[in-house]
């Protein structure tokens, strides 16, 4: 490497395109993408590797994927280190050879230029199907990796530009929703030969030495940004705990995972150590993910500019024993950890730190508590896989903010887009009865939760296969408040059967639904923030009169009353109800 | 004499452009008056009128047309002034307008809301009613609930209602219902109707259109009931046409019906006028660039056609009406320079806009921005703009860009300027590789049109970077939109959702709902006083493969029969494989929506060329001063714009001075004055013949200037 002053113009311009180059990557899988979850939830992620191997952009549109790549571009590089040609596309699922849960496809392709090989262009996103036992990938009963599907070693998809049927065909043949699959993993090869060009292209440019003394530059300066973030949160060791509701296995013992945050001037280690050892069921996290909902948690607290690429990850450090359930052996199941185990993980990180920085911790999201279908719709004549992304949860509030209303599981801070109720009925054998805010969902405070959702909706075919994965339907596991903030109510699921029977269901189990059933879904919205007493009387009184906040929870929890038709404050009754409140 | 008059209403700016029916165009500028624009049109007519020696009445008595670009609407939303709104919503479905699907842009950023909903909880009225993905009707509409939410209407003095439901566009039955009882009991009431508005698929941005539409309408025809009072007092008796977000005009009845169309009018002029530059030129395929103070619009123009989209937001609001596609980035001249905590140096997306502005305008400014590195470099003279008016101070600026630039990142001030220049100019770049690149056109075949304050001193750089050939740069580049309005045709756009297997396609029940439109848009624009002849209709497919949740837009030739169903498959295929990089021809297809373009051509101005003069540019010489081009210094000559004639030629480096802009002719560029005193630059080596044939220039009479019928 030369040690050329390089000029610092060039440094912004070409980080600039680096980053660029991800997003347009995923704006290319946006378009062209065929199931619901990568064109609708977005569940997939664009990513530019320098040949050692270093994370240098990339474009996370949900957050859970911020380190779902680099242990699987590193065992692909490493299994064909002496087999890597122009033209190579690799594929990788398997959550024990570096991937962090079978249904995100990991699509690497190596960038030659001028014969040699320079960076690596690489998409992976979350697939309809994965084959097993389960609905759209999730199998609440799987007891090991090989009853959740389809598992795909480091391999290459093509050859020098030519595709290995053999292989294709062997994944397409073992999933359900073959059309959407294929339709995938053509928009997943297409985004990253689309990196490759963008690259090429930029290197023809400026020059490999130049772009690489720029890489360097960029992640040193990257690492310098995190660690002055890091540099403002105080020494010390914070501790927390959270769980998850089950594994779907034992349902009687819920899953804990502990933290302990060190904070060393620049520095800042998560450990994972008096963690649960790895489960029966599908909760368990390979440390892949486990580092994701780790830095997807510290990434909200420091500022957004900070990028998200192996520079900026130089200064944390993850500690997660083997054999626990944030970093299983083989054969654990872990299709649900990047949604159960991260938010819990996600959450732990911020209660930990929530007394030493409190202005920056939110209180917790809404977990994701809905099923997963998949089946037969006689109307169109095809099969659907569909989750039930309308189930979308609440935020939770932060010291000056409201939680945001229905933006779902903090795995995706927001990233997860609603579908459409109407192309959902399109291709769905369902007619939805009912899908608006659920009132007093939210967890009251100074600053409000966001609001939580009913939704609700009516079979219209026989023998769906029904997958509820989630948590937070139980007091300990729903969302917390903070600071004097109450925490939200838990989700529910309730299933009224054509034949009248009525039941409440577990997190994590399956059913068969048919015609005429119906299922009803209440979502918890996120915890509030400080004081309830202390919200502003008038905007107590606009979600009153909004119907989001009832009567009776305005005058309990917030300490306002006034008059049931004109909203008319009692000035008396509310100062005395508000006497006791939390000093500022 | 009869006069044409594109009125632009800005900012801080109306302006004007008149034509004359011998040719001639005159450009005219008033100051615009915010609380009531019209006064501001109104004193810029006498303006006029006074400039050519006549009364107001006769003058606008030989006025036949006036185009006229409003951003009362865009206001009204973006300050949240709209009408006080009702929303009428199937019962069960309360909160999707507000949910606005649920997305939160930026992720890691926790201390920031949602905008202000358009319409508050307490006044989006659940009504008993519903259609299945059938159009069969589930639930009857419960007139009661309607009548009940008219009372509430009626008693918290609500201006305008709009109404949507669930799979209206299948079966609009209840909708018209609700409507008629709105309109029966509140005839004052403005009532927006989804299944008018955007009779398609995907309910959050059919509800949120239809609600701006309903929140934009009483405020806009307010004004232009005013405006027409005013000109029909002043003696006009010509056609007003209002102009609307996908490049066409509309008279204003209909304009007040549909409101939301005038959204994102603002910088709709912008692509059209590109098209009447280009057209001097007989260039068909142009890119138009807008660099202001604080933005930088960019537009692809593909065969005289500018690109659409029907992805608009506005305030945070999805807007699905077709708009012209004009993307904009935070990059303008005065944009901020900084260095990140990384030590990384950034040009915008914050401004200083126009208060305090860049450093050297010494009102207070202290960030460094584009307009002060620009004036370091030597490319703006200390003199300053508008003619010597307001004056630039280069110690100032050259303070703010060594203090907080050069001297962080151990730059000279002359080399952090140049590198303010060029992270500007590569933002900017990248802003047109994403109209271009990204959607599967190569910008080395385009020209680029050139416009606003900043536009001309970047041109070069931004053409250089992705290997444009051709610049154009409109003499009066500031009266650009207005320039754009004159050119436009009356436009209507229609949409409809057909949902189908494209095997199960039936072409009769197409063509049927297709000549439905067609007549409806047909009596539309007579109503607007176009002949037969002058209409055209354009008919195009939202077709995608099955299970996929977004649609290619496929031209299709009407009436539909079994081959041109097979030919517009295999159009899709070709244009997914365009934009995409893939098409899958095995795999199966599905028909979303059918489109429908209805076009009434409006007689265009004719301008008259000039002679072109073999003079020497040296008459228009004004000094000399020293500029740097990549770190070089060069004694740089300076020109007076007024004093350029048709047909003089320099070669870079050279600035040519104008009241409202500076152009920068970058060494190894050669500049030319055409026929109509716009400017046109290209790299020195190339000759300009060469460059206009490669454009695939039609014919050689083209060149000349003749604009196409």
């Amino acid at each position: 490497m030369q040690t050329d002053r390089i000029d610092p113009i060039l440094i912004s311009v070409i980080a600039n395109r680096l980053d660029s180059i991800t997003k347009e990557m995923g704006q290319t899988m946006l378009r062209t993408s065929r199931s619901p979850i990568f064109s609708e939830a977005r569940d997939f992620v664009t990513a530019i590797y320098d040949r050692q191997l270093r994370l240098v952009a990339q474009t996370a549109y949900i957050p859970i994927l911020l380190a779902a790549t680099p242990w699987a571009v590193r065992s692909i590089a490493e299994t064909y280190a002496d087999d890597t040609h122009e033209g190579d596309v690799f594929i990788l699922n398997d959550p024990y050879r570096g991937n962090n849960h079978p249904p995100d496809f990991t699509i690497a392709k190596p960038v030659h230029i001028d014969g040699e090989l320079r960076f690596w262009s690489v998409t992976k996103g979350h697939q309809a199907d994965t084959g097993g036992g389960g609905a759209a990938g999730y199998h609440p009963e799987a007891r090991d990796v090989w009853d959740e599907g389809l598992r795909i070693p480091p391999a290459k998809l093509y050859e020098q530009g030519k595709v290995n049927r053999g292989l294709w065909d062997m994944i397409v043949s073992n999933v359900r929703l073959r059309f959407l699959v294929e339709g995938d993993l053509h928009c997943l090869v297409g985004a990253a030969s689309l990196g490759e060009r963008n690259i090429t292209a930029l290197v023809k440019k400026h020059g490999i030495s130049v772009v690489e003394q720029v890489v360097e530059r960029l992640l040193a300066a990257s690492e310098r940004h995190m660690r002055e973030e890091i540099r403002a949160i105080p020494n010390g060791r914070y501790l927390a705990e959270r769980q998850i509701d089950n594994d779907g296995i034992v349902h009687d013992r819920p899953v804990t995972i502990r933290v302990k945050v060190e904070v060393q001037d620049e520095s800042v280690m998560f450990d994972y150590s008096g963690s649960d050892d790895q489960v029966l069921g599908y909760v368990n996290s390979p440390f892949a993910n486990t580092a994701s909902a780790t830095y997807l948690a510290l990434f909200t607290l420091v500022n957004p500019d900070v990028p998200h690429n192996e520079g900026a990850m130089r200064p944390v450090s993850v500690v997660a024993p083997s054999g626990s359930v944030v970093n299983p052996v083989e054969p654990a199941p872990s299709t649900a950890c990047t949604v159960l185990t991260g938010e819990t993980i996600t959450e732990a990180i911020w209660l930990a730190l929530s007394e030493v920085i409190p202005e920056l911790v939110q209180a917790a999201w809404g977990r994701w508590c809905a099923p997963a279908t998949t089946g037969m719709n006689p109307r169109t004549g095809r099969p659907f896989g569909e989750i039930h992304f309308l189930s979308k949860g609440g935020g939770g509030a932060t010291a000056g903010f409201d939680g945001w209303d229905h933006i779902g599981t903090a795995m995706c801070l927001g990233g997860l887009r609603s579908p459409d109720p109407e192309l959902h009925e399109l291709v769905n054998p369902y007619f939805i009865e009912q899908f608006e805010y659920c009132q007093d969902s939210a967890g009251a405070g100074q600053w409000r939760g966001g609001m939580g959702v009913t939704y609700r909706w009516r079979v219209e075919a026989d023998n769906i296969a029904c997958a509820n994965f989630g948590s937070g339907t139980q007091p300990a596991t729903a969302p917390f408040g903070l600071w004097g903030g109450q925490g939200a109510p838990p989700n529910r699921q309730v299933f009224h059967y054509a034949d009248g029977r009525t039941e409440e269901s577990m997190a994590n189990s399956t059913n068969i639904l048919s015609k005429g059933d119906e299922v009803e879904l209440f979502s918890s919205g996120g915890g509030g923030f400080g004081d309830p007493k202390r919200r502003a009387i008038e905007k107590v009184v606009q979600d009153v009169k909004d119907g989001l906040v009832s009567m009776e929870s305005a005058q309990r929890d917030y300490g306002v009353v006034m008059d049931s038709t004109t909203f008319e404050i009692d000035a008396r009754k509310t100062a005395q109800l508000r006497k006791g409140r939390a000093e500022e | 004499m009869k006069y044409k008059i594109g009125i632009d209403v800005g900012g801080t700016f109306t302006d004007f452009l008149v034509t004359d029916s011998q040719g001639a165009a005159h450009v005219y500028k008033t100051p615009t008056t915010p609380q009531q624009p019209a006064v501001g049109v109104v004193q810029g007519l006498r303006k006029i009128a006074v400039s050519l020696n006549r009364e107001l009445s006769d003058f606008l008595g030989r006025v036949s047309v006036i185009v006229h670009g409003t951003t009362i609407t865009t206001n009204a939303v973006l300050t949240g002034e709209g009408a006080k709104t009702a929303f009428l919503t199937t019962r069960g479905f309360r909160d999707v307008l507000n949910m606005r699907r649920g997305l939160r842009a930026r992720q890691y950023d926790s201390k920031y809301g949602p905008p202000p909903p358009l319409v508050p909880r307490a006044r989006i009225y659940p009504i008993s009613e519903r259609v299945n993905v059938e159009g069969a009707v589930v639930t009857p509409l419960h007139e009661a609930d309607v009548m009940d939410a008219i009372e509430h209407i009626r008693a918290n003095d609500i201006e305008a209602v709009a109404v949507s439901y669930l799979w209206s566009f299948l079966n609009p039955a209840h909708e018209r219902r609700t409507g008629q009882l709105i309109r029966d009991a509140l005839p004052e009431v403005y009532v927006s109707l989804s299944s008018e508005v955007l009779p398609q698929i995907r309910v959050y941005e059919r509800h949120s259109t239809t609600v701006l539409n309903a929140t934009v309408g009483p405020p806009l025809s307010r004004y232009l009931t005013q405006l027409e009072s005013q000109l029909d007092a002043s003696g006009f008796t010509g056609v007003l046409l209002i102009m609307q977000s996908n490049g066409g005009v509309m008279l204003p009845h209909l304009t007040r019906r549909f409101a939301a169309n005038t959204l994102l009018s603002g910088p709709a002029g912008g692509p059209m006028a590109g098209v009447f530059y280009a057209d001097t030129h007989a260039l068909r395929d142009v890119i138009t660039v807008d660099m202001g103070g604080t933005s930088f619009d960019a537009c692809l123009i593909h065969d005289r056609q500018p690109v659409t989209t029907t992805e608009g937001e506005i305030g945070g609001h999805r807007l699905a009406l077709p708009l012209l596609d004009i993307h904009t980035v935070g990059a303008g001249g005065g944009s901020i320079a900084w260095t990140d905590a990384g030590g990384i140096l950034q040009v915008g997306p914050k401004s200083a806009g126009a208060e305090p502005g860049p450093v050297c305008y010494g009102r207070g400014g202290v960030e460094p921005t584009v307009t002060d590195a620009n004036l370091v470099l030597g490319y703006l003279s200390s003199d300053g703009l508008l003619g010597g008016e307001m004056p630039l101070d280069y110690h100032e600026a050259q303070r703010a860009v060594t203090n907080k630039i050069a001297e962080p990142l151990d730059l000279s001030p002359i080399e952090a300027a140049e590198g303010i220049y060029r992270i500007v100019n590569a933002n900017m770049a990248a802003a047109l590789q994403g109209v271009s690149v990204e959607r599967g056109y190569d910008p080395r075949e385009f020209a680029l049109v050139v416009a606003g304050g900043a536009g001309p001193l970047h041109a070069g750089m931004i053409a250089r970077e992705l290997d444009i050939p051709l610049i154009v740069i409109p003499q009066e580049s500031s009266v650009f939109c207005a320039a754009g309005m004159l050119i436009s045709d009356l436009q209507h756009d229609y949409v409809q959702t057909f949902t189908q297997d494209w095997e199960a396609i039936v072409p009769d029940d197409i063509n049927r709902t297709l000549s439905e439109i067609e007549e409806h848009a047909r009596a539309t624009l007579a109503s607007e006083g176009i002949l037969a002849e002058k209409i055209r209709i354009r008919a195009t497919f939202d077709v995608r493969y099955v299970g996929q949740f977004h649609e290619v837009e496929v031209p299709v030739l009407p009436p539909l029969v079994a081959s041109e169903l097979e030919a517009t498959a295999a159009r899709f295929h070709r244009l997914h494989e365009a934009l995409y990089g893939y098409a899958m021809p095995e795999a199966p297809l599905e028909m979303i929506n059918l489109r429908v373009k209805a076009l009434g051509l409006t007689e265009k101005p004719r301008l008259t060329p000039s002679p072109l003069v073999d003079a020497d540019p040296a008459v228009a010489l004004k000094g000399e001063r020293q500029a740097y081009f990549s770190g070089t210094s060069y004694q740089v000559a300076t020109y007076n714009g007024d004093q350029f004639d048709c047909g003089m030629a320099l070669a870079g480096p050279a600035l040519i001075e104008q009241a409202n802009t500076t152009i920068l002719v970058p060494p190894g560029y050669r500049l030319v004055c055409d026929a109509y005193r716009n400017y046109v630059m290209h790299p020195a080596e190339r000759p300009l013949d060469e460059i206009l044939a490669g454009l695939g220039r039609r014919t050689l009479e083209g060149a000349r200037g003749k604009l196409p019928p």
